[in-house]
């Protein structure tokens, strides 16, 4: 049986070498986007459908009023309810056993829903072109490493962690560690915090921030979108059963026309009516 | 209940820009449905190829989008009066709207019915109207929100999906039964000519429509003749 | 008891007896052993357990070996007639023997011993290794933090067998593990562990497409070579012997092109 796993990621020691970008470049042999890496620091750097990870440099005036350097590795959160997996209409995006959530590139059919739905944006569209020139969508995000959890190995990004920014192992493990980190520098920091946002369940990408998410640029209470559920867990399926009972009515109508009726059309109905009334 | 052969006469029902922005509609509509049928269901996955692949279906998705949206401009253009003509009769409620939904079951499946005399659109088809319209733009704003996502805020675009997927479940109820009442329904085949061709048997507009039929007649415009036959038909 | 392919049932039952060995050594009275850390000696390759004294507790014996046949058994009930005779056939004289006979690795005694006795080849060899390791490796805890480095081609400092397997850890130091009683001592990189050759035109890295953490060094002096994985990206780390079981695929490698188990050591 599989483990459910977590990749904790401790901001406090990240020093922004950007290896964890590379190693994921690499393990997943996504193509270089030059435009990602022009200027040395962005405070707004997103994930792409190219590039799953992306470390984020955040200018922070703290509360002495001392500017501060903020360093934040961003991928996708791995939610246990995850949106993207709710919105998907064609089941191709599920969750393994790991805890990760991944897209099957096979299902997918780049229709988007998934992006406009994340509550964190770290999922993408990405272009491609077949044989014979024509473009083609697949939705695109960080896979946890799955195929290397598989072999039984860590994500790209966290083996290459040098300061040790990020760890990887059971889930009670490593909410152990982030708790525990969290009262050694609680003092420091005080408005520190771990991000496991309870909105989506709990995620499989968990923090431990310096500064409150919205520094971070993250969302301070995400949750499945309440449209999404009521779309999926209610419209939908209500939709498919009122379409299933109008044809059913349609269906009875039919029927009893042809028992009740043999003659085909009667216009005798109406015309008493008209009749009576006169 | 005998039936001659007597030569039929017709009463004009609809006018050209009606008859094309109904059916411009309606194969849109259809097209639309089809085009969205693989993303609604896993079951008709299968669709996908027949579409060029899913972005075939998004492109022409978004093309019948535009020839669902165009015939309601083509008749406000070019027949005016009578779309204004519609939305009157479509706030024209009175008693016999009322009395038309008692008997209407007894109708639809076919059994005796005193159905009231009706005005030039039957209460059913009000309401048919109102809620084609009502998911018309639930459906058709929406879909501007999920075609256009970069000018719209995440929630609205949210909601949107929502949105578009109840519209288009009403709708789709909606038209399946409007359909059954005018094409296949055997009380209802006489109607379908005035979707079509524009004009109606006279005397099936008198059966069903009798308060506009006699306007109508009151107005004059229906001949003597025409109105005579029929009468002597019925009596 | 080599299997050609490593199923997961036995790879499972390898777990099993790990556990097992385990509790033994768990159970063990740490004053059974008693060695001799001459480091004169050991410095010309002697291994540690040529040094050693075991004191083996005959009851304990029997009661393993017990233990051992319920667990055989379980993976396989025919077993139990042969594995019934062992236990009738052993006495305290026979179990210090075979404790003896492991350690030298004496092919030759068990399989006159299996002869005789009417047994499968591999079952006296095999219960004796299996019994043997608690001892060994709890020789091997006791004496870790002395043990920092091997001679080249002497195999394991503490048991003496053959060198095959490495991890990296740190910032990528190569560590040698001794499979068969855990002990494990630093080598330099670019060195080999059967003939000490540090020339590095003859020294090469063999690698797996697709395996991104498993490597094989040989070495074109002397043909030996040493498994070397990087078992720092795992979320678990195996135990040494589960880690060399699982890289088996890396012995058939590095022996289709050429290489062997230990070298020919030209001295
Ligand atoms: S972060 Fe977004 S893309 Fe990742 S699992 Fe959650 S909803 Fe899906
Ligand atoms: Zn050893
Ligand atoms: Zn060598």
């Amino acid at each position: 049986m599989a483990k459910e796993y977590i990749k904790y990621v401790d901001v406090t020691k990240c020093d922004g070498c950007r290896a964890c970008m590379v190693a994921c470049k690499n393990w997943n042999d996504l193509p270089a986007e030059p435009e990602e890496f022009q200027g040395s620091l962005q405070s707004h750097a997103k994930v792409t459908a190219n590039t799953w990870n992306v470390l984020n440099f955040i200018e922070h005036e703290n509360s002495k009023g001392d500017l501060e350097y903020l360093f934040r590795h961003s991928s996708c959160f791995h939610c246990t309810d995850a949106a993207c997996e709710k919105v998907c209409p064609e089941d191709a995006i599920s969750y393994t056993d790991f805890g990760s959530v991944v897209i099957n590139n096979d299902k997918c059919v780049g229709c988007g829903y998934c992006v406009q739905n994340c509550p964190f944006d770290v999922i993408s569209l990405a272009t491609y072109k077949d044989k014979n020139g024509k473009e083609y969508r697949k939705a695109q995000k960080c896979t946890m490493c799955t195929d290397r959890l598989e072999e039984g190995m860590q994500p790209a990004c966290v083996v290459t962690c040098h300061p040790g920014a990020m760890q990887f192992g059971n889930k009670e493990d490593m909410l152990t560690l982030a708790e525990k980190r969290l009262s050694e520098i609680k003092e420091k920091f005080p408005n520190a915090n771990i991000y496991n946002p309870a909105g989506v369940g709990g995620t499989h990408t968990i923090y431990v921030l310096a500064e409150k998410p919205s520094v971070y640029g993250l969302p301070e209470k995400p949750k499945v979108p309440t449209s999404a559920v009521i779309w999926k867990d209610y419209a939908q399926p209500i939709g498919k059963l009122m379409l299933g009972a109008t044809t059913m009515a349609v269906m009875a109508g039919f029927v009893s026309n042809k028992l009740f009726n043999k003659g085909g059309h009667d216009h005798g109905q109406d015309e008493e009516g008209g009749d009576s009334d006169e | 209940m005998s039936k001659q052969q007597k030569p039929k006469k017709y009463v004009k029902r609809f006018s050209k820009a009606f008859i094309w922005a109904h059916a411009i509609n309606a194969l849109s509509f259809f097209a639309l449905y089809i085009t969205a049928l693989p993303m609604y269901t896993e079951f008709f996955d299968w669709l996908y190829p027949v579409f060029g692949g899913p972005a075939g279906a998004r492109l022409l998705h978004r093309i019948f989008a535009v020839t669902f949206v165009l015939p309601t401009l083509i008749y406000i253009i070019f027949d005016p009066k009578g779309f204004l003509f519609w939305l009157k009769e479509l706030v024209t409620w009175k008693k016999r709207d009322v009395d038309f939904f008692k008997e209407f079951p007894k109708e639809f499946f076919g059994m005796k019915a005193k159905m009231p005399k009706q005005g030039f659109f039957n209460a059913g088809e009000k309401i048919n109207s109102w809620i084609q319209i009502f998911t018309a733009v639930l459906i058709i704003f929406s879909g501007f929100t999920m075609w256009f996502p970069e000018y719209f805020p995440d929630t609205v675009v949210q909601w949107g999906y929502l949105l578009h997927n109840i519209g288009f479940g009403l709708a789709i109820a909606v038209v399946v039964g409007h359909i059954y009442l005018s094409v296949l329904h055997p009380g209802s085949t006489p109607a379908f000519r005035g979707v079509i061709k524009g004009d109606v048997d006279a005397e099936f507009a008198k059966g069903h429509y009798r308060d506009w039929y006699d306007e109508l007649v009151a107005k004059g415009e229906i001949d003597e003749d025409g109105d005579k036959k029929s009468a002597d038909k019925t009596a | 008891m080599k299997t050609s392919v490593v199923s997961n049932e036995y790879q499972k039952l390898q777990e099993e007896i790990m556990k097992l060995q385990e509790q033994w050594k768990q159970n063990l009275n740490p004053d059974s052993i008693d060695f001799r850390l001459d480091s004169e000696a050991m410095k010309t390759g002697v291994p540690l357990v040529a040094l050693t004294n075991f004191d083996v507790k005959f009851p304990l014996f029997v009661q393993w070996v017990d233990e051992l046949k319920q667990l055989l058994m379980s993976q396989n009930a025919d077993l139990e007639s042969q594995l019934n005779r062992v236990i009738e056939l052993i006495d305290e004289e026979t179990a210090k023997v075979w404790m003896e006979e492991a350690f030298s690795f004496n092919h030759l005694y068990f399989k006159k011993f299996a002869e005789e006795n009417v047994l499968d080849e591999w079952i006296p060899p095999f219960l004796a290794e299996t019994l043997f390791r608690p001892y060994l490796q709890l020789l091997s805890e006791k004496t870790q933090s002395k043990i920092s480095q091997a001679v080249a081609g002497c195999g394991c400092p503490v048991c003496g067998e053959p060198v095959r397997l490495g991890q990296l850890e740190g910032k990528g130091q190569k560590i040698l593990y001794c499979p068969r009683c855990h002990a494990n001592w630093p080598e330099k990189k670019l060195s080999c562990s059967h003939c000490g050759n540090e020339d590095y035109e003859k020294m090469k890295y063999l690698t797996v497409e697709g395996k991104p953490t498993e490597q094989i060094h040989v070495c074109d002096e002397c043909k030996g070579y040493t498994k070397i994985i990087d078992t720092r990206q795992f979320i678990t780390k195996p135990s040494p012997e589960m880690l060399d079981l699982k890289t088996i695929h890396l012995d058939y490698i590095a022996q289709e092109n050429g290489y062997m188990v230990m070298g020919e050591i030209k001295k």
